[in-house]
């Protein structure tokens, strides 16, 4: 689909914000087929980091909305809540990341 | 002064209305016949639009005169809280240009064209795209004047006068001995929780910067807003014009200083700090030199990671106008994807700044 949405509808557009529309469509399909594929791994993954913040209970969502009301409230301003929360942020950014634009990181790290 | 078609006649596009409000108001302002030689949309989103507009001037001792000019309009719809309307952009950009700040001159006064406010400037030859300032081989040479004569503009917008030009009440500012920072962070705040959606690493950046805060602005000026490659028009003899006024208030001028080093607006060239076409440090001393004062590297760096907490907040309060249905555009859909860029790089900067407690 990406690659008929290049080859074939983008050069066709006509005008310039045609083409860039289409081409942002590519790119914005590309993203949700990353997405797809990541899916369940991502999910334990996320698992495993609330747990080494104590956080079990909940779904994932309501555990994401407790690290940050706990994040603003200044209770992971220092030692293993502070790690713990950085490690999560890092690992939950970075695979956003992944599914976004692969390319940002190896950039960022690379420059 | 309304520029509306006369009463009873069909329009039969925006175009033709905006041409006819167009010829109308200058007319009428100029007390001579006005025909539109010349309008074309150069940039048009669903808030706000820009026409190239070329004017032919009749009758007189002049006649043949020509106008070439851009009209900023109106059409509605707000990004955040603090986009300036048409009528106080223009005042901004006048104080600006009687300042001697390189902008485009503006002409007549706020106007209604076509039943949307607007004002005209005058309409200056140039590349801003980005991409293009940052890489095109034809401003290699640009490039090297750029750092300084952006310097000494930035300098001119932080000098100018904005009280004594009765703009204080029209800009969003601090109130006397308040922290300009301290309000920027309770309205990202405020922001981040209109977005409704957890965001941990914006908070761990944003907890980072009230622990951290700094003393309130040693002073407070007009601030640019959106000051960056990408808003700066710019030709083979270097800076043209400051565009994109919307976000102007009064501030901390450290936010414009440090706004332009944000690595969204490195267009690619990362190692390039300041906008993608200089070293941060070149910056920081064409901006003390030009302004004679001296710039404190760690406030500097404190604004960046705001900065970069603000641009992150501001896609995803674009993504969000985009899921409501209020503004369908498929570049928004990607927008809220960038705010993980934005979000990967306030967590480098926050961990770069080191310390033991946050």
């Amino acid at each position: 689909m990406c690659g008929y949405i290049e080859a074939e509808v983008v050069p066709a557009a006509s005008g310039r914000r045609a083409r860039f529309r289409a081409l942002i469509a590519a790119n914005v399909l590309r993203i949700a087929l990353r997405e797809l594929a990541a899916g369940a791994a991502d999910d334990a993954a996320e698992e495993a980091l609330f747990e080494a913040l104590g956080l079990r209970e909940g779904t994932l969502g309501e555990r994401r909305r407790e690290l940050s009301r706990r994040i603003r409230a200044g209770e992971c301003d220092e030692g293993p809540a502070r790690d713990g929360a950085l490690a999560y942020a890092r690992e939950s950014v970075r695979r956003k990341l992944a599914v976004a634009n692969p390319r940002f990181i190896v950039r960022v790290e690379g420059a | 002064m309304t520029a509306d078609p006369a009463p009873g006649r069909e329009t039969s596009s925006p175009l033709d209305a905006v041409r006819d409000g167009v010829e109308r108001f200058v007319s009428e302002r100029l007390g001579r016949a006005v025909r539109v030689e010349r309008l074309e949309l150069l940039a048009g989103g669903a808030s706000r639009e820009a026409w190239a507009v070329d004017l032919a001037l009749g009758g007189g001792a002049s006649a043949g005169e020509r106008l070439e000019l851009v009209l900023r309009r109106d059409l509605g719809g707000v990004l955040t809280l603090v986009t300036l309307d048409r009528p106080t952009e223009f005042s901004v950009i006048s104080a600006a240009y009687d300042s001697g700040v390189p902008v485009p001159r503006p002409y007549f006064e706020p106007v209604a064209v076509a039943g949307k406010p607007a004002f005209f400037m005058q309409r200056v030859a140039g590349e801003a795209v980005g991409r293009r300032v940052a890489s095109d081989p034809a401003l290699a040479r640009a490039r090297e004047l750029l750092p300084a004569q952006l310097a000494e503009a930035l300098a001119a917008i932080h000098r100018v006068d904005y009280r004594a030009r009765g703009l204080e009440p029209r800009l969003q500012h601090p109130q006397p001995d308040q922290s300009a920072v301290a309000v920027e962070i309770e309205r990202l705040y405020r922001e981040l929780d209109a977005v409704d959606e957890p965001h941990p690493a914006l908070e761990l950046a944003l907890r980072r910067l009230v622990c951290d805060e700094p003393a309130p602005q040693a002073r407070t000026t007009l601030v640019h807003g959106d000051f960056r490659i990408g808003n700066v028009l710019v030709g083979e003899d270097g800076l043209r014009a400051v565009l994109d006024w919307e976000f102007a208030h009064a501030g901390d001028p450290y936010e414009d200083l440090a706004w332009f080093c944000v690595r969204a607006w490195r267009f690619g060239n990362d190692a390039l700090e300041a906008g993608g076409i200089a070293a941060r440090e070149t910056w920081l001393r064409a901006y003390e030199r030009a302004s004679g004062e001296r710039v404190d590297r760690a406030r500097v760096a404190y604004m960046e990671l705001l900065g970069n907490v603000k641009w992150a907040i501001g896609t995803l309060m674009q993504a969000r106008r985009h899921l409501s249905g209020v503004e369908p555009s498929i570049e928004f859909a990607s927008l809220g994807r960038l705010c993980a860029e934005m979000e990967y790089e306030a967590l480098r900067l926050l961990e770069a700044r080191g310390g033991s407690p946050l």
